[in-house]
């Protein structure tokens, strides 16, 4: 099976279902099928398109598709990329990702199987490197991190985890991550405790509007996405969340969080955000 | 809160590893709280210098807390003291959540 991604996969909702639409093929099988994806013409790829690669790539090497995937050829901004999100060295055999370097502004991309502290250490030290962060931003930033983190923990049963990547964008002054996971997604988990759910929309306004758990934990509460949802449009931020077929998304200017179906269904859970990171 | 009965101050931040689960400090925190409870102390749970405190931290927190208080938790002899805007929200709402009957 050969897919190409031709084109820019921008940091923005329209851009995943066009992606997510032509990694259907690769999303849907389970079977022992070897496939290739070629990015040689993709002229844009963000930390959104690449955490859902990666997450892709990790369940196939796990259901033993022997997935490749050719890096894009050009231009030198997207090669350097590639090289400090650590695709390149994970994909290519190409150099290691190397943080500390001055023209580096993202963190090579991580796989992760807990929730610590720890987790968004990174991402800070890496605006903290090009720009002043204060407290408050700081919080704000580590508490969206560590509330999807615990869900994906907690909730998702993904066979690999969770993967995150993050780009700061000096220009736009902001910190776009994307953060993944291949689980049974939030409807499915919604109807575990609450079969009445008919529909994926359904469940996730249930999680958006918050107050609803699957009480994987006794002392779950249910206020993960909610909380999140809340915190970056306080913030002024933007968030896509796709899981299943369907999708919802929260920019500044909207009254409230806009859920949709999705043409192409993700195998897990996708939560997107960006973060203003003024000084 | 009572000024007579004997005020205890727990600084969350010394419960936490960097590399080990948020909500494992969590429950190191809310065991302490409520055996302090227990004692007849009033308990402030300061969280100043903490950061990226999630609604699972507090939710198992408060859990511990309510073992001992039941769910009228902030009732004089428990509080939490916040740092920055996002901490405060956070746990209040997880406080309206823990609040709601079941």
């Amino acid at each position: 099976m050969h897919v190409s991604l031709v084109g820019s996969f921008d940091d923005d909702a329209r851009d995943l279902k066009v992606l997510l639409e032509l990694l259907a093929e690769i999303h849907g099988t389970k079977s022992v099928r070897k496939w290739r994806l070629n990015c040689c013409d993709t002229k844009y790829l963000g930390p959104w398109a690449v955490s859902v690669l990666y997450a892709a790539y990790l369940r196939a090497q796990q259901l033993g598709q022997h997935p490749r995937i050719r890096l894009p050829e050009g231009p030198p901004a997207l090669k350097a990329f590639c090289v400090f999100a650590g695709l390149s060295s994970l994909f290519e055999n190409g150099p290691a990702p190397n943080p500390e370097h001055p023209d580096c502004e993202t963190i090579p991309i991580e796989n992760f199987t807990h929730a610590s502290w720890d987790r968004s250490n990174r991402i800070i030290q890496l605006l903290k490197r090009h720009t002043v962060l204060g407290a408050e931003r700081e919080d704000q930033i580590r508490s969206c991190i560590q509330e999807i983190i615990q869900n994906i923990v907690d909730h998702s049963n993904s066979p690999v985890g969770g993967v995150m990547s993050a780009r700061y964008f000096q220009g736009s002054a902001e910190i776009r991550i994307g953060i993944v996971d291949r689980g049974i997604g939030i409807a499915a988990k919604v109807r575990e405790t609450s079969p009445e759910t008919t529909s994926t929309q359904g469940a996730l306004q249930m999680v958006i509007r918050g107050g609803f758990s699957s009480r994987s934990r006794p002392n779950n509460m249910g206020l993960g996405v909610s909380n999140l949802f809340g915190l970056i449009s306080a913030a002024g931020g933007r968030i896509a969340l796709f899981t299943g077929d369907a999708f919802a998304e929260s920019r500044p200017g909207m009254n409230a969080p806009q859920i949709c179906a999705a043409t192409s269904a993700f195998p897990g859970t996708g939560i997107f955000f960006s973060l203003p990171v003024l000084p | 809160m009572n000024p007579r009965a004997n005020l205890v101050r727990i600084v969350a931040k010394d419960f936490v590893d960097d590399t080990r689960p948020v909500i494992e400090s969590a429950a190191l925190i809310a065991a302490q709280a409520a055996a302090l409870l227990r004692q007849g102390s009033q308990v402030v749970i300061s969280v100043h210098g903490l950061r990226g405190v999630s609604s699972s931290f507090f939710n198992v927190v408060l859990a511990g807390v309510a073992d001992v208080l039941g769910p009228d938790l902030v009732n004089g002899r428990f509080s939490v003291d916040t740092e920055t805007v996002t901490q405060r929200m956070i746990f209040e709402r997880s406080l309206d959540a823990f609040r709601q009957p079941r």
